[in-house]
């Protein structure tokens, strides 16, 4: 089968059901599992998966503007309620990762010869469904 | 927003016609006191994904006559000093490089390059 060759311009994200994609430079979805591995008598291995982690980290540019629809804005207000998920929709190639993230308060300022930019890695509150 | 209405806004921002006269084009024949946009190179990156934004890069040539080397370079300085000065905040400053010697048909000018750069959303 041909292989498919993908960049970053076949991703979409969506925060809180509005689109990001403007702002957002870099989107990367990662779900770890914690297995445990146990050494059977008889020479043999078993495994187990124990836990899951999901996270989702993104570098975006920082669109301060005195509206509050500016992505910026709108995590500094949704940080005020850290522990209220916000969902998101990660889109590659038409496959559809949807979820919740926690809000994170973004950064502000960066280097004076340089656009401003801030990265995060948000905590997932489950694995993502794909559909 | 185009490409050209950037490139037309920069130069807008960029007029001082008490200092110079400001090309929003590559001008056929660089003149003395002139600032001239003109794209960098690359001239347009990527920046985000789904491809919705991205960077557009600029060189702006900053020319001056080239008589003795004190005058020419104050003029210069006195030059990249105000376009520091106009730059709009929505265009980032990169670099400004040290002045070269540029031939027009018989006369000379003495050139710096600003580069500068504009995140642009389709």
């Amino acid at each position: 089968m041909a292989t498919t060759i993908l960049n970053g311009g076949t991703l979409t994200l969506t925060i809180n059901a509005i689109a990001r994609s403007e702002q957002i430079t870099s989107a990367v979805l990662t779900v770890e599992l914690t297995r445990n591995a146990y050494n059977l008598i008889g020479g043999t291995k078993a495994f187990k998966v124990v836990d899951n982690n999901a996270t989702l980290a993104i570098e975006a540019m920082q669109d301060w503007t005195s509206g509050t629809s500016d992505f910026m804005d709108a995590l500094w207000l949704a940080s005020a309620t850290p522990d209220t998920s916000i969902p998101f929709v990660l889109t590659c190639n038409s496959q559809t990762f949807s979820g919740s993230i926690f809000p994170e308060y973004p950064t502000v300022g960066g280097s004076g010869n340089d656009a401003l930019t801030w990265s995060v890695t948000f905590q997932c509150a489950a694995v993502p469904t794909k559909a | 927003m185009s490409f050209a209405s950037v490139r037309t806004s920069l130069a807008t921002a960029l007029t001082d016609n008490t200092k110079w006269q400001t090309f929003a084009y590559p001008a056929d024949a660089p003149t003395s006191n002139s600032v001239i946009i003109t794209p960098g190179s690359p001239w347009v990156e990527p920046l985000t994904i789904s491809n919705k934004s991205v960077r557009v890069n600029y060189r702006i040539k900053v020319c001056v006559n080239t008589a003795d080397n004190q005058g020419e370079l104050t003029k210069l300085e006195d030059n990249i000093t105000r376009l520091i000065e106009l730059m709009p905040s929505w265009a980032v400053l990169k670099s400004v490089s040290a002045p070269q010697e540029l031939q027009v048909g018989t006369a000379y000018l003495t050139v710096s390059d600003i580069d500068v750069e504009v995140a642009v959303s389709f």
